[in-house]
């Protein structure tokens, strides 16, 4: 369904004197679902909503098939940009409209708006109560399944979603995690999604965009990126001694013992002695170990 | 454009209607009045409809605008599109205002003696069209623009605020029911040449901050 690639090309962004995005890169693939993660004002937001011409930027390009986004409707069309709801955010605007409204009105914007299917999300999350009421009135849950809603029934090729978990019980974010993989099955289209909520997300991702300090770190398959990393745990001298040709992200020491994070090619892990015990890390761990500058594996 | 002036039409049509309902609440009670004990505190009232409507005008757009042009870009319209749309809207909603406050000033002429009326007067009631379009456009400007050009808006926002306050003095003073000889000879050029200056501002305005809108 999606069409090109979406591309972001040497973009810079600040806010005042705070440089926020630095030069990034970035290319999306048509068909794919990426993972959108990184700390607390890492950019992501910004990012997202600059990749959809909702924000300006002061340097570099964002383009969809060669095409730049700005302005330019064909490109507005494919892209669907479903941010966090928040109830604090009662700026007025599409927040105090009603909840059939505002999903009227996103009807209005995009193409390939498919109604029955945001009826049947309603539906689905209990929100067909909540039709007459107004979204700054709704708990921060509903206000999240609004977005995921309008996410998922808006039918963009390259659709975003920031936080689109936050604030939903564990069983709905499960439910969310499922719509998503059916309508990925079913469409083929893009989804980037931001969340601070790793745990949940194994085998969603297929690949991953780790944002640090404006810049992406990666932008990788997400099982080739876990490959790349081992927590090594063994009597310190031999851990020590293996740890010799590899990366090593952070250390932890716990009497004669020590556990390393370490990276390197998959053929050099392998070859790791099998006395020591070297499990692979999910993405949470990963990302921690690559953003956290170790100060949370050195201090657990 | 047209995707644009639907989404506005939807979005002020609950503010339409809640003020429909209650100026149409409004004059049934002055028409009640009337016919039961003469006019009354609704009928009086109704010549303060086009000084309400002006307000209305001013604040409406200027608080509204901004924040649907606001969910507009979210929902993925071009800039280009929200500006056209909204003011198109804002324009069919001053134009709404305007009938408004014409329909009170019509009735109030209808259920009053002569000397109750006072601020009543047509020029009044021109005003709010040009000056929400005004605040609109500097408004949306603030939203849609570049962050280096605020400073300039907000002056400009600040200018048209001054300004309008100058008009606004003058059509209260224009419509007063006993001005001098003097000034009533004068009414057809002040009245003109402040049309013309608020059109005049409108169009540059317009232009300037289409231009910014767009641009990145």
């Amino acid at each position: 369904m999606s069409e090109g690639t979406l591309k972001a090309t040497r973009l810079c962004k600040s806010y005042g004197k705070k440089d926020v995005l630095r030069g990034l890169d970035l290319e999306l693939l048509p068909g794919c679902i990426y993972g959108l993660i990184g700390r607390n004002g890492a950019g992501k937001t910004t990012l997202l909503s600059i990749l959809t011409a909702q924000n300006t930027w002061d340097e570099g390009e964002v383009t969809l098939d060669g095409e730049p986004v700005w302005e330019n409707r064909h490109a507005l069309d494919q892209l669907c940009f479903a941010r966090e709801l928040s109830p604090a955010l009662k700026t007025g605007g599409a927040n105090v409209l009603r909840v059939k409204d505002y999903l009227r009105a996103a009807s209005i914007y995009y193409p390939n708006w498919d109604a029955p299917y945001a009826e049947r999300l309603l539906k689905e999350f209990g929100l067909d109560k909540e039709r007459k009421t107004r979204v700054d009135k709704l708990s921060k849950g509903m206000m999240s399944m609004v977005t995921i809603t309008l996410a998922l029934a808006s039918r963009a090729p390259f659709t975003f979603l920031d936080e689109p978990v936050a604030g939903l019980d564990v069983v709905a974010r499960e439910r969310f995690y499922q719509l998503l993989l059916e309508d990925y099955g079913e469409t083929g289209r893009t989804f980037v999604v931001s969340t601070h909520i790793l745990d949940e997300t194994n085998g969603v991702f297929e690949r991953v965009v780790i944002l640090d300090e404006g810049k992406v770190l990666e932008n990788t398959p997400t099982d080739s990126l876990l490959e790349q990393f081992r927590l090594v745990d063994g009597s310190a001298e031999a851990v020590e001694a293996v740890c010799a040709g590899l990366k090593v992200l952070s250390k932890e020491h716990l009497g004669r013992r020590l556990s390393c994070v370490v990276r390197g090619t998959p053929e050099k892990l392998a070859a790791l002695p099998a006395e020591l015990d070297a499990g692979a890390l999910n993405l949470q761990k990963v990302f921690v170990a690559l953003c956290g500058h170790g100060e949370v594996l050195n201090h657990e | 454009m047209n995707k644009t002036l639907r989404y506005f039409g939807l979005c002020y049509l609950q503010a339409v209607g809640v003020l429909a309902a209650a100026g149409a609440g409004f004059a049934v009670g002055a028409l009640l009045e009337t016919r039961n004990s003469g006019p009354g505190l609704f009928s009086t009232y109704l010549t303060s409809i086009p000084f309400i409507v002006l307000l209305l005008s001013l604040i409406m757009p200027y608080t509204m605008s901004r924040n649907y042009a606001e969910e507009a870009l979210c929902f993925g319209a071009a800039r280009r599109e929200i500006f056209r749309g909204l003011e198109a809207a804002t324009l069919l909603y001053a134009l709404a205002m305007l009938a408004a406050g014409k329909a009170g000033d019509w009735l109030a002429h209808r259920l009053l003696p002569p000397e109750e009326l006072n601020f009543i007067d047509q020029f009044t009631g021109s005003l709010p069209l040009l000056f929400a379009v005004l605040l609109f456009l500097c408004q949306l400007g603030l939203v849609l623009g570049r962050a280096k050009h605020s400073w300039y808006l907000v002056a400009a926002t600040i200018a048209v605020s001054m300004a309008t306050l100058v008009f606004l003095i003058v059509a209260l003073f224009l419509g007063y029911e006993e001005p001098s000889l003097a000034l009533r000879q004068a009414r057809p050029l002040l009245g003109t040449a402040s049309l013309v200056l608020a059109a005049g501002m409108c169009f540059w305005f317009h232009s300037k901050v289409a231009r910014m809108v767009v641009r990145r």
